[in-house]
């Protein structure tokens, strides 16, 4: 959630710098009329134009290509420039040289991806100029003659400014896209590790379970070897002890039956506790319960 | 001549073996013993003959050395009770001694020092 609240945020930084970069691009557009002596009728609708042009940008905020708001802010404001300079050709003023150079400029340093956008645009606004130009019969500003010099310059100037424009949008773009590249690698980072998290929490009973069951077969094991200890291993060994404690207290009054009898008792119970020896490690795998009963079982075999 | 009329129950009929021979060590004592593998039929024997002394195991196929006391203590047998097993457990010991008719709890081996003393003969 926070991410995203991020991401917005960016986006929002993004448009405004955007806002900051075209309104300083038409202050100098402004300052260069001003300037060059332009009539107060022109600045006035370039004003408007720009007002008009900025109104659109900010309408289209929702777009999300940045870099499209660009040339579609230029064609607009152009769009505006022609009408001001129709409604005051009769006062002698024009901008159609600059108008032409501005654009050719755009068409070359557009992405493909927007410049047959930007052409019909451009054919769009020249169809309006030539159809001007056509009713009036007046060829005359289409001409370099007309004030070549402040129109050069104010060409060069408006070319400069959208050179900038388009490259620190785009360096925007990219800082912006970066981040948000960023953002979201550490989201699915975050995302990840919140899914380990969550799958660790609901495996952690499971876990726990698993782990009280395997310490309580090993306790049940341990239990299963002491029996095993006291009742399979230590009963051969206390008959090979009883018989040995029979022969050194009373060997001399032991006939040879009894003799016999006690080393009999002694091989075969030896046999037995190296048997039982044995088995030790496969009894401690069993469980209590198959351990006791086969416990019985063999007792009772042995009677 | 003391007469003294001894039982030994275990299932492990190689001890019942030793034992009897360490009774016949005995001569200053007159010992009249029996000797059961199967602790069912010995708990009749038991209780018809009343010995003086039982020695009994512990763990036993068909009825165990805690049953067979605890058929004794309900038919009220008077009869002196050693348990003598191989257990070195100290549950099996201290459950051992929650039975007031056993005297004493005997790990195998059993020696001739023990058995004198049980006896309480020199």
């Amino acid at each position: 959630m926070q991410h995203k609240i991020s991401e917005n945020s960016l986006e929002t930084n993004l448009f405004r710098n955007s806002l900051i970069v075209c309104i300083v691009a038409a202050s100098l557009l402004l300052l260069h009329d001003l300037l060059l002596d332009f009539t107060v009728s022109d600045m006035i609708l370039e004003i408007i134009g720009i007002a008009f042009a900025g109104l659109f940008l900010k309408l289209s905020k929702k777009t999300d290509e940045v870099e499209h708001q660009i040339p579609v802010f230029l064609g607009v404001l152009n769009i505006l420039l022609v009408m001001a300079w129709y409604l005051n050709k009769c006062l002698g003023v024009g901008l159609v040289l600059d108008f032409l150079v501005v654009h050719i400029i755009s068409i070359v340093l557009l992405s493909v991806r927007y410049r047959n956008k930007y052409l019909v645009l451009f054919t769009l606004m020249m169809a309006i100029l030539f159809t001007v130009e056509f009713v009036n019969k007046d060829f005359y500003y289409i001409s370099m003659q007309y004030r070549m010099a402040p129109v050069l310059s104010k060409t060069i100037m408006i070319s400069i400014t959208y050179i900038i424009t388009t490259w620190v949008v785009l360096y925007l773009k990219n800082q912006y896209s970066q981040t948000i590249q960023v953002i979201m690698a550490q989201n699915f980072e975050i995302n990840q590790k919140n899914e380990t998290i969550s799958n660790h929490n609901s495996n952690l009973e499971e876990t726990v379970i698993k782990r009280t069951q395997d310490i309580s077969d090993q306790k049940e094991k341990l239990l299963q070897y002491a029996f095993f200890n006291s009742h399979k291993v230590r009963a051969p060994l206390a008959n090979i002890l009883g018989a040995v404690s029979i022969i050194e207290e009373s060997f001399e009054d032991l006939d040879l039956d009894e003799r016999d009898l006690m080393l009999n008792i002694i091989k075969k119970e030896s046999e037995r506790l190296d048997s039982e020896v044995r088995s030790v490690q496969d009894i401690i795998h069993q469980t209590s319960d198959s351990f006791i009963s086969e416990f019985n079982n063999s007792s009772s075999d042995e009677k | 001549m003391n007469h003294m009329k001894i039982t030994a129950v275990d299932d492990d009929s190689t001890f019942l073996s030793i034992l009897e021979m360490m009774f016949k060590k005995f001569k200053d004592v007159k010992l009249d013993a029996q000797f059961f593998s199967d602790s069912t039929h010995a708990l009749e024997e038991v209780c018809n003959e009343q010995p003086d002394i039982l020695f009994l195991d512990i763990f036993m196929p068909n009825m165990n050395g805690w049953e067979f006391l605890q058929h004794l203590e309900e038919k009220k047998v008077a009869v002196k009770v050693y348990m003598l097993s191989s257990s070195v457990d100290k549950n099996d010991q201290n459950r051992a001694k929650k039975y007031s008719i056993v005297q004493d709890f005997i790990s195998k081996p059993l020696s001739y020092k023990t058995l004198k003393t049980v006896l309480n003969v020199n």
